[in-house]
């Protein structure tokens, strides 16, 4: 009786359990990114030199410190990002098969990115000046960020967003996003369009302290936002109207979880490039696992699409070593298969 | 160039070269075609620890370890052979990538680009600087400047007008991607004593039908390769921005190495005469 | 302590549906609205639970439902909507359970056992929402709304079940045990507004009925009183006769006599 009795909280009981799991699976996996590589440099060693007191070799501290460890921080940042930012597209949706992609979001950002690397040289000085280096991601997270909100006035009347309107708008937008990206690709010159080729195939070779300290706070913030959404997402699959009814402003819940959607999505593409499947494939392997739920789900999300991009970035940095590949391609290899199995097993299942 | 003044700087060069080569260690990373074909041209190539993707010529250099391709590099993946020396062609990248390696306390030696006669002067200079062997350098440099102004006169001996030549990187897609103005392939054409039959843009832009068909070209330059970017002269005439060129008229296409055609190193001159034979058969 | 519709316009663009509607109705009673397809009854429902803009006022236990907080409506009144979506594979009890907006999960997860029981799905609460019939999934969702105001009456004042045609998915043995929960809510001192199709289960289940045509109230009272041949022959279009047997040998079925409190 008092087992039966707790059976139906099984599954977010299971869902809350999972983070602890994941979270310590998440420890391991960073502690092994950190200690393989093309070098030699391991993190046992390192580890031991500094408990005991001995200086670091010059290539030690430049491969844990500069090289490792950004793109380990990168990698857990933008996996979770990309993760999180799936999962409440989805809930805001209602649809298991939406993506930050296909509300323009990603191409948006990308526009962003094009802008800034094609009109970079056209660029007021004090702008360059302030921008640095930084000037591509944040660029990309702007153009993320305006297309979100274009989205959102285009698509909202009275107060109310038609989801329906917004996946088409969505879909508008990203073909117009990448019309103009195609115009400003016809207007780079050959090193332009180099880059251009680099930033679109998503990758964490350029992982660096400054990538980390430009992405860090804004994805936190998502992250911290989404964390709040749980129970107004849930209230969301039942419709707007009941999301309503059952107490949930829900115009704010729509607005914060568009706006999360921008950051995270944004950030993420502007420091790694477009890194596919993460975002689809994580919430839905989770949701098969414990449940819908939001409130543990986005938690989960964040700590395996952490995991899996970071494990993905292993495979990426050692299979081809000394070279390295994309680890877009990766996650591709990996999760378009996954992908293609969710669409043939809900094809009954999904309405929208 | 007097054939005696060659015979002599080559064997200077010969001389020059095994104590500084004795002295030097296995240290060095190559990055870009045209700086590894120096290196070899320079007879340094025992102190190559790997080079890049695009680091094909001579054939002996893809038995070095490849460190991919050179705007992809990874910085551990270049750190793991520990080079304290690496020369590397202008655009390597990523830009964090190359930063790093500055960190680590390596000689990082970027090479200026060009596309003319002082810029591989220039390249062949800035390696042997890198390579600390400055005479041998300034001896291969001045055997190539020779040998190329002996292409060059050769080359604009040519009788008649100067045929007009497209260079076309990839036709995916029935989409040509055109050479314009400011690439290696503008300036080989030149050189070769052709003219480049786009003006009108810079860079490698993708080409509208009616605008392949108004640059009229007498002939289309390619690289020799295989894979997507191949295709048959069938294939390539009978595209509809083609079909109403000259070019397609004569059937005229040469396909070159692009490495050779388009490197700008020590084989140039070699690179100018074979496009001018190409260009005006005999 | 009641729901007080004062001139309520509501209009879809250029489309006048709803005019200059007065209407109310008292805890303790089942009031079903009744009408044509088109006849606004169920524009009015939305109107009361705050999904439409209208002109006019609508208080709930003196509550302006306009300007009021998603949150205290929810306190307030519960919604089982005509039809629902659900996007994601959650259980039957999970589904019951997003209806609970305060309190500890412990307390949550009993009552929305209890709710599933009260709609006769005691076994489904690990079910796919999915996998149900429609019926199901209908009582699911009216179990998901019992949960949200489990208790009718409150020292607050009267809390009210809001049904927009809560029997229309639902086989006979259903309607009547769906409409006897929400008249138990009603005797135990809550406040209910059902939208019916049913004019039989309408007479049989209902204390006051408000009868619609083309956005405006026709009639309203007692079913004895407004249930007639000429107010419903008006309101319907089509000639209706109440209490009157077919003369030919046609057979009819009627829910009155499975529904044994009825004549009370």
């Amino acid at each position: 009786m008092a087992l039966a009795d707790h059976l139906p909280q099984s599954r977010v009981a299971r869902a809350r359990i999972l983070h602890g799991w994941l979270a310590l699976a998440l420890i391991l996996v960073s502690l092994f990114s950190l200690t393989v590589g093309a070098t030699e440099v391991s993190l046992g060693p390192a580890l031991w030199k500094l408990a005991t007191g001995e200086a670091l070799t010059r290539m030690e501290a430049i491969v844990l410190w500069d090289i490792r460890m950004p793109r380990l921080i990168l990698g857990l940042l933008v996996g979770s990002a990309l993760a999180v930012g799936g999962a409440v597209m989805q809930g805001l949706f209602r649809n298991p098969l939406a993506d930050p992609g296909l509300v323009g979001v990603s191409a948006g950002a990308g526009l962003g990115a094009i802008t800034a690397i094609v009109l970079a040289g056209l660029a007021p000085l004090w702008l360059s000046r302030i921008a640095g280096d930084q000037l591509v991601p944040i660029a990309a997270f702007f153009g993320g960020w305006a297309s979100t909100i274009l989205l959102y006035r285009v698509s909202t009347r009275r107060g109310r967003t038609s989801v329906a309107t917004m996946l088409l708008a969505g879909i508008a937008l990203g073909a117009l996003a990448g019309a103009l990206s195609g115009i400003l690709v016809y207007m780079s010159d050959d090193r332009q369009l180099r880059d251009l080729t680099f930033w679109g195939l998503g990758s964490l070779g350029g992982a660096s302290w400054a990538k980390v300290v430009a992405a860090g706070p804004i994805i936190a913030l998502a992250l911290i936002a989404a964390c709040t959404l749980g129970r107004g997402l849930n209230g969301l699959a039942l419709g707007e109207a009941t999301a309503a009814h059952i107490g949930l402003n829900v115009q704010r819940v729509k607005g914060l979880a568009i706006l999360t959607v921008a950051a995270a999505t944004g950030a993420a593409v502007a420091v790694s490039g477009a890194i596919g499947f993460i975002g689809i494939v994580v919430p839905h392997l989770l949701r098969l696992g414990t449940g819908p739920d939001h409130r543990p789900l986005l938690i989960n999300a964040a700590l395996l699409g952490a995991l899996l991009l970071v494990l993905a970035d292993v495979i990426a940095r050692v299979i081809i070593a000394p070279a390295e590949l994309p680890i877009g391609i990766v996650t591709a290899v990996l999760g378009a298969p996954v992908f293609l199995w969710i669409l043939l097993r809900q094809r009954g299942m999904v309405d929208l | 160039m007097d054939r005696r003044d060659f015979i002599a700087l080559s064997l200077a060069l010969a001389a020059t070269q095994p104590s500084r080569a004795l002295a030097a260690a296995q240290d060095t990373i190559a990055i870009g075609g045209d700086v590894t074909e120096i290196v070899y041209a320079l007879e340094q190539q025992h102190r190559l620890l790997a080079r890049d993707a695009t680091s094909t010529y001579p054939p002996e250099a893809q038995a070095l370890p490849d460190v991919g391709y050179m705007r992809r590099l990874s910085a551990e993946g270049v750190l793991s052979f520990a080079p304290s020396l690496i020369i590397s062609a202008e655009g390597a990248g990523p830009p964090e990538v190359i930063d790093i390696l500055r960190a680590a306390s390596v000689d990082y030696v970027e090479v200026p680009d060009g596309y003319d006669a002082e810029a591989i002067t220039a390249k062949i200079t800035a390696v042997g600087e890198a390579l600390d062997v400055p005479d041998a350098a300034q001896a291969l440099a001045d055997q190539t400047a020779a040998a190329l102004d002996t292409a060059l006169a050769r080359a604009s001996e040519t009788n008649g007008t100067p045929k007009r030549v497209m260079f076309i990187l990839s036709t995916q897609g029935g989409r040509i991607m055109a050479s314009g103005t400011g690439t290696g392939a503008d300036g080989i054409i030149g050189m070769a004593g052709g003219t480049n039959a786009i003006s009108q843009f810079e860079g490698y832009k993708p080409l509208s039908d009616e605008a392949a068909s108004a640059a009229a070209p007498d002939v289309i330059l390619m690289m020799d390769r295989s894979g997507d970017h191949a295709s048959t002269d069938e294939e390539l005439f009978s595209l509809p921005a083609l079909q109403a060129t000259p070019a397609a008229q004569n059937r005229s296409v040469v396909r070159m190495d692009g490495l050779f055609l388009l490197g700008f190193g020590p084989r140039t001159a070699g690179a100018v005469t074979a496009l001018n034979r190409a260009l005006y058969p005999a | 302590m009641t729901l007080a519709v004062r001139n309520i316009t509501v209009r879809y663009g250029p489309k006048t549906v709803i005019e200059d509607l007065n209407a109310d109705a008292v805890p303790g009673a089942l009031t079903a609205i009744v009408g044509p397809n088109g006849s606004g009854k169920s524009t009015l429902i939305k109107a009361i639970c705050g999904d439409l803009p209208y002109t006019g006022q609508i208080t709930l236990n003196g509550t302006d439902v306009a300007t009021a907080q998603p949150w205290e409506l929810a306190g307030l009144r519960g919604v089982l909507p005509q039809a629902s979506t659900l996007a994601f594979p959650f259980h039957a009890i999970e589904v019951v359970r997003i209806g609970l907006t305060s309190g500890p999960d412990a307390e949550h997860h009993h009552r929305a056992e209890a709710a599933l029981a009260r709609v006769g799905l005691a076994g489904y609460a690990n079910r796919y929402y999915q996998e149900l019939s429609g019926g199901e999934q209908q009582r699911v969702q009216l179990a998901r709304v019992l949960a949200q105001v489990w208790s009718p009456g409150t020292a607050d004042g009267p809390r009210w079940l809001m049904l927009d045609e809560p029997v229309s998915s639902l086989d006979i043995a259903h309607q009547l045990q769906v409409m006897t929960i929400a008249r138990n809510f009603a005797r135990a001192g809550g406040g209910v507004i059902a939208v019916m199709h049913d004019l039989n289960l309408t007479a049989l289940f209902a204390d006051h009925v408000l009868v619609m045509a083309e956005g405006q109230l026709l009639a309203s009272g007692h079913p004895a009183e407004v249930m007639t041949d000429d107010v419903l022959s008006r309101a319907y279009g089509c000639t209706l006769r109440v209490n009157t047997a077919p003369t030919d040998t046609i057979p009819y079925i009627l829910p009155h006599c499975a529904a044994p409190h009825a004549a009370e």
